[in-house]
């Protein structure tokens, strides 16, 4: 409980970089205050595999712009970690300005996060399903993305999106690897036959986007 | 999974002499639709169907012009309420249709053409003779790569698609005893060619 709270340290920078070696269990044990923000979905306090290119998801490094605090009042300092590492970017770069979202891109958020609250996944694509979730709420960030027919997740952790009209569709679907593919449907031409992939940190291709505005609900 | 070539030999776990046969392009495959079963609206979504069923070619799907409604009515709809809730209804879709669903150049790694799914005329003990299934073709499953991964759920996405709209049974036009007993008669008369 009081391992990261209370230990006396000689000087905050040796406090630091103990702090860039620890594992996501021991944050998440140790730090038994709220923050008022509420609880956060586990797969939200992870770096993106993709975006880190680290593998072993028992560990994490924290870069520096991580919340690290500390005062050197008291004995010898301490220092607590708050909920910025909840807000872990994912693969793809939020926008500098910040941008008005619409309800119906709040609700499809919701639904990406209930979806993957709600399926059972393989223990072994785990990380998979995590970093496909944070790809597809920066997605939907970025581009305002309005709710969609269908959204779900495979047990092998593969997010996918389809916005569907009676005669036409386009799909999203996020492998957690950094790649998004993306595929429309029209009379004549099915979702499967030449789906485009693009990186999880490029923009949505212009004609997609287009598209989907006819599929608004 | 369906290899290459299974869709060509029966599948009636009595053997090539009873049953119908492969499921032949022309015909109509029926997937019967319940309370549990996820659907927006009234179409199917990619949702309807199960995944690990399709991976393991085991949908189970009815033969239209091989079953008649009473008999729909009884080994599907009412059997299935036990376990899936009130039948809602039904949704039909060609077998060549279906079979058609492919993808081309992909994966980027080893661009080829792709076909997605496969249909067999299987029947086990305890199933109606006008009983099949459906699944993924092996070359849409192996290797398991993200890749085609990601292309399955495509594939499930033209799937959905490819079903007519969820309607009554009453609107289906089912087999009569006199077809279903010609189809027998033609399913001997093929076997008997092979011998």
């Amino acid at each position: 409980m009081d391992v990261f709270q209370r230990r006396n340290v000689t000087g905050a920078q040796s406090l630091f970089e103990r702090a860039c070696h620890m594992t996501i269990p021991q944050l998440m044990d140790v730090y038994p205050r709220s923050t008022g923000e509420g609880v956060v979905p586990y797969w939200l306090c992870e770096i993106s595999r993709a975006a880190t290119g680290v593998l072993d998801r028992s560990e994490i490094k924290v870069p520096d712009h991580f919340a690290v605090k500390w005062s050197l009042r008291g004995t010898g300092g301490s220092f607590e970690l708050y909920e910025a590492i909840s807000r872990a970017q994912s693969t793809a770069e939020l926008p500098d300005a910040a941008q008005i979202r619409t309800i119906n891109s709040l609700k499809l958020e919701k639904r990406v996060s209930l979806e993957r609250h709600l399926t059972k996944i393989d223990a072994d694509s785990l990380t998979y399903a995590d970093a496909a979730v944070r790809d597809a709420l920066s997605v939907i960030r970025r581009h305002n993305l309005s709710d969609a027919e269908n959204v779900m997740i495979s047990e092998d952790g593969i997010l996918s999106i389809q916005w569907r009209k009676t005669t036409s569709g386009a799909a999203m679907v996020f492998t957690g690897d950094g790649k998004i593919l993306v595929s429309m449907a029209a009379p004549g031409k099915l979702y499967s036959q030449k789906p485009t992939q693009i990186s999880a940190t490029d923009s949505l291709p212009r004609e997609f986007l287009k598209a989907l505005e006819q599929f608004h609900v | 999974m369906i290899a290459e070539r299974e869709e060509d030999r029966t599948h009636h776990f009595r053997g090539k002499w009873f049953g119908f046969g492969p499921v032949q392009d022309d015909e109509f495959l029926v997937f019967a639709v319940f309370e549990t079963t996820m659907r927006s609206g009234r179409r199917l979504s990619a949702r309807s169907f199960d995944r690990k069923k399709l991976i393991n070619a085991e949908l189970s799907i009815a033969r239209q012009a091989l079953v008649t409604k009473t008999k729909f009515d009884v080994a599907v709809a009412r059997r299935g309420e036990a376990m899936k809730g009130k039948f809602v209804g039904l949704a039909t879709a060609n077998a060549g249709t279906i079979r058609g669903i492919f993808s081309e150049d992909w994966p980027k790694a080893a661009p080829r053409k792709i076909f997605g799914f496969g249909i067999l005329d299987l029947v086990e003990p305890g199933d109606f003779d006008g009983h099949g299934t459906l699944g993924f073709l092996v070359e849409a499953t192996v290797p398991k790569t993200r890749e085609l991964g990601a292309l399955r759920e495509f594939l499930m996405f033209d799937l959905a698609d490819k079903f007519s709209d969820i309607r009554p049974i009453e609107e289906c036009e089912w087999g009569s005893p006199a077809s279903i007993g010609i189809a027998r008669f033609a399913t001997v008369w093929r076997a008997l060619k092979q011998v």
